[in-house]
Parts: structure tokens; sequence; C-alpha cells
């Protein structure tokens, strides 16, 4: 009798719970797009790094007056392409054998990997990255500035700057 | 009086800027490219905001002997990322410089068996580091010695 009594209660504490938790939570996919990853030559053959500040701005990436601290509840990635700089002389994707895309933050966040691509399709000018399956990305929203890394594996020394495009769409839940 | 006040506090907020900056030069001394004791590998450490991040840029055996290919992290926990080069894997991430010569908060990243240790970092001279990888009680760990490679410049084509 006690044991049903008590299973009942839990039950309904966690199902308070749920509701509370749930209760006014909002999803919106929002998207970063024309990030610009430059990497500076002269470039060495194998894995050469590039890195672009993005300072959050909560309110622009969702398009409503939010001013509440740590708003955002979880955030998932939900496509990442790399393009290359179209013009009459740059370098396209036959010079790039992989792709890494990972995420720094300044404060006690470690940084993650969240998309690569190996091998990339060098007929391809944009690259759909593949996603990491562990991808909470949330808590680097909360923060002011995040470092969008992006390492390129490439072919062979290049004396020259090649400049790549990074388009991201994020869904982001907030209250 | 208002005005030795005000050169006063200017004075202290200039002498903690330059600490500060002079902390954070100090900890660039970690960039360059090092050679773990084993010398089957050489790891750039380079900084992306404020943290120090080392990666994979030269293997001694570069390819996976049953596929021929460029060996990748096959024993990453998680599946997704199994098809990432470990050329260019970063196995030193997010350390921090504390002063002292001493950089904490960081983790390695064993490729052989896919797990991450946390890590202390400590430069006991200009061209050495002691590696201190650990799990829960720094004590308990096991410390490699690395080497710096002095990498010589090419002079560029003109």
């Amino acid at each position: 009798m006690l044991k049903t009594k008590l299973l009942t209660v839990i039950f309904g504490l966690n199902l308070l719970l749920f509701i509370s938790c749930s209760k006014g939570s909002k999803v919106k996919t929002a998207e970063l797009s024309d990030v610009v990853f430059e990497f500076e030559g002269p470039l060495f053959g194998g894995t050469n790094t590039a890195q672009y500040l993005y300072s959050v701005n909560i309110k622009e990436l969702l398009n409503e007056d939010i001013s509440e601290e740590n708003a955002i509840k979880s955030a998932t990635l939900k496509s990442a392409t790399i393009s290359m700089e179209e013009c009459e002389n740059c370098y396209g994707f036959e010079t790039i054998k992989s792709l890494v895309l990972s995420m720094v933050s300044d404060g006690e966040i470690p940084m993650k990997e969240i998309a690569l691509l190996n091998p990339v399709n060098a007929k391809n000018n944009s690259q759909a990255l593949k996603l990491a399956e562990e991808l909470e990305i949330g808590e680097f929203f909360n923060t002011d500035k995040i470092y969008w890394v992006l390492d390129a594996d490439i072919t062979e020394e290049i004396d020259d700057n090649i400049s790549m495009i990074g388009n991201f769409k994020i869904e982001l839940r907030y209250d | 009086m208002k005005k030795i006040i005000l050169t006063t506090v200017f004075s202290v907020m200039l002498l903690c800027m330059t600490a500060f900056v002079n902390q954070s030069n100090e900890g660039d001394r970690l960039k360059g490219v090092w050679e773990p004791s084993n010398g089957r590998a050489r790891v750039k450490i380079e900084k992306i905001g404020e943290k120090y991040f080392g990666k994979i840029v030269w293997l001694k055996e570069a390819k996976d002997p049953e596929t021929g290919n460029p060996k990748t992290d096959k024993n990453n926990p998680d599946e997704s990322m199994r098809d990432v080069p470990l050329r260019g894997y970063r196995m030193l991430k997010d350390f921090v410089y504390k002063g002292d010569d001493v950089w904490e908060e960081g983790t390695i990243y064993d490729p052989l068996n896919g797990s991450t240790y946390n890590c202390v970092i400590k430069m006991s001279d200009p061209n050495t580091l002691d590696i201190r990888g650990y799990i829960g009680v720094e004590a308990l760990g096991r410390t490699d010695v690395w080497k710096r490679l002095n990498i010589k410049k090419k002079k560029s084509k003109k």
C-alpha cells in the first residue's frame, strides 16, 4: 500500500517536473551564414587551421527581444556546409582532402568537434559536412563569444591564402 | 587631491593590464612543434582564443597497415567521428596558462585506445615539456617528456 502511494507520489512529481520544464520552451532554427574562414598562407601540406570569432547575439540570432541570461536551454547543429570563395583564380576543393569543424569557448566549456567530411568531394564547390552524433552545443550560446574552428587537410604546400565560407543551421531551444 | 587619486587609480589599472598582457604572452611560449618521448608523432601547439591546443602534424606510421589508407581516429567513442584523420587530430585541448610555466585545465587524448585524460603541462626548460596525464588525482598520473622541434622557416620564393 505504502509502496503504491510512494510510486504515485514519485510519478506525480516527475510529471510536474516534466510539465514545468517543457512549459514555455520554444524552438527556433537560426542560420549563421557567410562565416568566413581565412587560411593564411603559406599553407603546408597537411592540416591547416582557420578560426572565425563569433560574438554571440541571441536577440539577433532568434530575432526576439530576449534579456534573460543563459536563455538557451539546448542547441543542436542541423547542417553545416563549407564552400570555396568563388573567383577566377581561386582554389577549389581538389586541394583539400578533409574538413573538420569544431567549436571553442574561452570559458570552461571544452572544445567540441561537431562535423567532418573525409574525403571531400573535389567536384563540388559546396561540401555538406557529416554531423557528429553527440551534438549538444547549447552551452556555447550562453557565452559571449564562440570560435568556430575549421581544419582543412591540404594536399600540398600552397604559397597563398585560401578563403572558405561556412553556413550553419542551428536549432535552439529557449524560454 | 582628486588629481592624485585619479593618477593612482590610472597607474594601478595600467599595472594590472600590463601584468595581464605579460602573463598572456608568457603562455604563448608553449606554441610550437613538439615530439613525445616515443618519437612516433609530432604535435603542433597553437592558441585559439585564450586557450592552447595541440594537433598531430606528423606520424611515423601515417598509414593504417590493414587498409593502406591514412590512419583515422578509429577508436573514437563517438562512432560518427571515426573518419577524422589522425594527422591533424587535436590530442591536446583547452589548456589555460596559470603562470610559472604551467598550463592546466586541459585534456590529452590517446588515439591508441580512444581515452581522454586530464592533463597538466609544465615547461621545465624552453625546449622541454613534462606532460602529465591522469584520471582523477594528478599524483596517480603518468608523465611523458616532450622535446621542442626547431622548424626552420623556408625562404619565400620571389
